[in-house]
C-alpha cells in the first residue's frame, strides 16, 4: 500500500519511494528512506499534509507525495513501539 | 586568522550554540563569492583570534536542493581550521550521515551532540568514546540552550585548531548519502541505546489540542490575535514615546538651530531627512517586539504546526503553510512579515509570498478605515464595512498568489520538521529581535529617507500653494475621477506613499479641519460609495515606502519591487473602478 493509505498510528516499513530527486534526498535526510519504519500520526484538514514519524523525528509531507511511497505494515505493529531500523 | 565554520541540519540548535560561543555579538556580512549574508563573529580562543561562521542549516553535503547551495559553496571555497558539526543528540539515527560524509572528505572535524539534556530525558544513552574512535574526531555532549559542555567544547576546538593546518575540502568528492545509510545504522546500533517503548510525551499531548481538526484553527487565530495585541500593547506606547521625543527634537532643537539657513535647506533637513529618519525610528520598536514574539513562536515549535494546519489550503494557491502564517503577520505590519518570509527557503516560493503580503490590511491602514467608516457609515453598518475590507484583503492576497503562481513555481522539496515543543531561550529571543531591528535600520534607512524627502519636495515646490503634488493630482484627475477620488483625496493618497499613518494627517491639513470636524467635512465631500472606493484603493495600492524598502532589501531585486508597486497601483485602480462604476450603475 502507499503511505497515503496507511492507517494512523500503525508502524510500517518503507519499501520504495518514487519521488523527484530533491524531495527524495530531503526525506532521506529526515530519516525517510527504504528499510526504515514509519508511522502516520495525523492527517491535516482540508486535504492537508500528513504528520509522519520516523525514528525520533516528526515531519509533514503532502498527500500527493505520500502516494509515491510504498510501505508494508509490520506484522506486530504497535503504536508505542518506536523501532529504529538496524 | 583562524576560521571555524558551524555546520548542521536545521533544528539542531546550531545558531543557539553559535550565540553561546560568541556571546551573541554576530555581524552579518557579505562573503566574497556568495550572494547572501552570513553571520560571523571573532572570538578569543586560547590566546588567538578565531573567526566563527554560522552556516545555514544543511541536510546533505552532496547534491541537495537550492537552499543548501550556500553552505556547500562556502565549504567548497573556504579554507577552514575546523568544521564544528552540530548534531541533535535525540536524532542521531538520521544525522550521523553528515559526520560520515565529512569524515570521508577528511575534514578537520569536531562534533557537538547538542540537546544532550533532551536525549538524557528520553533515556538515550550515547557511547561518546566509541563514536569518537569510529569517526576519528572529538565528540562532545553539550546543551547549547543551558550552556552545559560548552567550555569543554571550546577547549577541544582550541586543541584541534592549534594542532593542524587549515584545510579546504572539495564536496565534489563527498560520498552520496544513500550509500552511507547502512554505515549510519550500524554506527547507531553500536553506540547509541534508546528505550524501545516510549510513552507519549508532552508534545504528543499538546499536539492533540493544537492540531485538533476543529479547535486547531480558532486556536491559531487566537494566537495571532494575541501576537498583534501584545506587539501593539507594548509597541505603540514606545512608538508614541519615540514620536514625542522626535517632535521635541524637531521643534526645540532642530528648527531653532537651522533658522538662519536658506529655507530650502531647512525644509530639506527638517521636513525631509529628519522626518525620514523619524519614520525609520518609529518602526524599530514594532520590528523588535514582533520578532521577539516571532522567535517565541518559531523556537517553541508552534510555527511549523501552524504551517501544517494551513498547508492544505495554501498548496492550492501555489504557496505553502508558512506563507499563510506570514500573510497573517502582515495584518499587523507588512514590513516584518516581508522580512519573516526568510523562513521559506525556496526563492521563488518566497518571492510569491512577498508579492501577496503587501495586500494584508495592516494596522496603519486600519486607522484610516476606522476613521472613514466611522465618518460615513452608521454604527450598525460600519463594522460590516470594515469586515468586508478584511475579506477583500485576504481575497486580493490569495488571488494575487493564484494569478502569479505559474511564474513562481517552487522547486523546494516541501517537507517541514515538526520538532518537539520547547521553551524558547530568553537570550535567543532578544538577540533575534535586536538583529532584525538592526538589519532593518541598516538596509532600509536610505530608501525611506529618500522617499520622505521626495514627498516633501513634491508637496512644497515650486511653491506650497501650487506644488508639484497638486500638479500631479491634477494630472491624474482624469484617471482618478472615474473611481470617485477627488483632487484633495488624491494628494492624501500621495502622502500615503510615505506611510499610511500620514493619510489622515494629510487630509486634516488639506481640509484645514481636524477630528470630528474632518469627519463631518468628509461626510459632505464623500458619499458611502466614493468613500468605499477610496478605502479599496488605499487597501490595495503600495502600502508604504518602508514596505517597498523591505521588499527591495529582502528580494534583492529591483525588478520584483518595481513590479509589485506597479501591479498594486494598477490593481487598486481596476478594483476601485469596477466597484465605483458598478455601484453607480446599480443606482447607489
Amino acid at each position: 500500500m502507499t503511505l497515503a493509505d496507511l492507517p494512523l498510528n500503525t508502524l510500517a516499513r518503507i519499501l520504495s519511494t518514487q519521488l523527484d530527486a530533491d524531495l527524495c534526498q530531503r526525506l532521506a535526510a529526515l530519516g525517510l528512506h527504504v528499510q526504515r519504519d514509519i508511522e502516520v500520526i495525523r492527517r491535516g484538514m482540508l486535504g492537508g499534509p500528513l504528520q509522519l514519524r520516523v525514528g525520533s523525528t516528526e515531519f509533514m509531507l503532502r498527500r500527493n507525495d505520500a502516494k509515491q511511497i510504498m510501505v508494508d505494515i509490520l506484522p506486530q505493529a504497535d503504536s508505542c513501539l518506536i523501532a529504529v531500523a538496524a | 586568522m583562524k576560521r571555524v565554520a558551524l555546520v548542521g541540519m536545521p533544528n539542531t540548535g546550531k545558531s543557539t550554540l553559535f550565540n553561546r560561543i560568541t556571546g551573541g555579538m554576530a555581524r552579518t556580512a557579505n562573503w566574497p563569492g556568495l550572494t547572501v549574508e552570513l553571520a560571523s563573529s571573532r572570538i578569543l580562543l586560547g590566546g588567538a583570534m578565531v573567526q566563527m561562521v554560522d552556516l545555514p542549516g544543511i541536510y546533505d553535503l552532496s547534491g541537495g536542493a537550492e537552499d543548501e547551495r550556500i553552505t556547500q559553496e562556502f565549504l567548497n571555497k573556504t579554507e577552514l581550521d575546523a568544521i564544528l558539526l552540530v548534531l541533535n543528540a535525540t536524532q542521531l539515527d538520521r544525522q550521523l550521515v553528515l559526520a560520515l560524509q565529512l569524515k570521508a572528505l577528511g575534514a578537520p572535524l569536531i562534533i557537538a551532540l547538542n540537546m544532550s539534556d533532551e536525549a538524557k530525558q528520553a533515556g538515550v544513552q550515547i557511547n561518546l568514546e566509541g563514536l569518537a574512535a569510529e569517526l576519528a574526531c572529538p565528540v562532545l555532549k553539550i546543551s547549547a540552550k543551558h550552556g552545559q559542555g560548552v567550555p569543554d567544547l571550546k577547549e577541544a576546538l582550541n586543541r584541534l585548531i592549534s594542532q593542524q593546518a587549515p584545510k579546504q575540502i572539495s564536496l565534489a568528492h563527498a560520498p552520496a548519502s544513500n550509500t552511507l545509510h547502512q554505515d549510519e545504522a550500524r554506527l547507531y546500533s553500536r553506540f547509541i541505546q534508546r528505550p524501545a517503548v516510549l510513552p507519549p510525551g508532552p508534545t504528543a499531548m499538546l499536539d492533540r489540542w493544537i492540531l485538533h481538526p476543529l479547535l486547531g484553527l480558532p486556536l491559531f487565530v487566537l494566537m495571532m490575535f494575541c501576537l498583534f495585541q501584545l506587539t501593539y500593547a507594548i509597541g505603540v506606547p514606545l512608538q508614541d514615546l519615540a514620536n514625542e521625543g522626535l517632535d521635541w527634537l524637531k521643534a526645540d532643537v532642530l528648527t531653532p538651530a537651522t533658522a538662519s539657513w536658506p529655507p530650502f535647506w531647512t525644509g530639506f533637513l527638517v521636513n525631509g531627512v529628519f522626518d525620514g529618519l523619524g519614520t525609520v525610528l518609529t518602526f524599530i520598536p514594532i520590528i523588535f517586539l514582533f520578532f521577539c514574539l516571532m522567535a517565541i513562536i518559531e523556537d517553541s515549535g508552534y510555527f511549523s504546526r501552524a504551517a501544517f494546519m494551513m498547508d492544505g489550503l495554501m498548496a492550492r494557491l501555489g504557496m505553502d503553510g508558512r506563507g499563510f502564517v506570514m500573510l497573517m503577520m502582515g495584518f499587523g505590519c507588512n514590513v516584518p512579515a516581508l522580512m519573516g518570509t526568510r523562513v521559506i527557503r525556496d526563492r521563488k516560493a518566497r518571492l510569491l509570498t512577498m508579492l501577496a503580503i503587501p495586500f494584508s490590511l495592516c494596522s496603519a491602514r486600519l486607522q484610516i478605515f476606522l476613521f472613514l467608516t466611522g465618518a460615513l457609515f452608521s454604527p450598525l453598518q460600519a463594522p460590516w464595512v470594515l469586515l468586508s475590507l478584511y475579506f477583500a484583503s485576504i481575497f486580493i492576497s490569495m488571488g494575487t498568489a493564484l494569478l502569479l503562481r505559474g511564474r513562481f513555481k517552487s522547486t523546494e522539496p516541501f517537507t517541514l520538521e515538526l520538532p518537539p515543543y520547547r521553551f524558547p531561550v530568553l537570550r535567543q529571543i532578544f538577540l533575534r529581535g535586536w538583529g532584525e531591528a538592526a538589519g532593518f535600520v541598516r538596509l532600509a534607512t536610505t530608501m525611506i529617507v529618500i522617499g520622505v524627502v521626495l514627498v516633501w519636495l513634491l508637496s512644497n515646490y515650486p511653491n506650497p500653494q501650487h506644488s508639484y503634488s497638486t500638479m500631479i493630482a491634477g494630472f491624474f484627475q482624469p484617471v482618478l475621477s472615474p473611481i470617485g477620488i477627488q483632487a484633495e483625496l488624491s494628494i492624501a493618497l500621495m502622502f500615503g506613499f510615505v506611510a499610511k499613518e500620514v493619510v489622515l494627517g494629510a487630509l486634516a491639513v488639506i481640509a484645514g479641519q481636524d477630528g470630528p470636524a474632518l469627519a463631518h467635512h468628509l461626510s459632505i465631500v464623500l458619499d458611502p460609495v466614493s468613500a468605499y472606493s477610496f478605502m479599496l484603493f488605499s487597501l490595495t495600492y503600495v502600502p508604504c515606502v518602508s514596505t517597498i524598502a523591505a521588499m527591495r532589501k529582502e528580494s534583492n531585486s529591483v525588478a520584483l519591487t518595481t513590479f509589485s508597486v506597479v501591479y498594486s497601483l494598477l490593481l487598486a485602480w481596476v478594483l476601485s473602478f469596477i466597484f465605483y462604476q458598478g455601484a453607480r450603475a446599480l443606482g447607489f
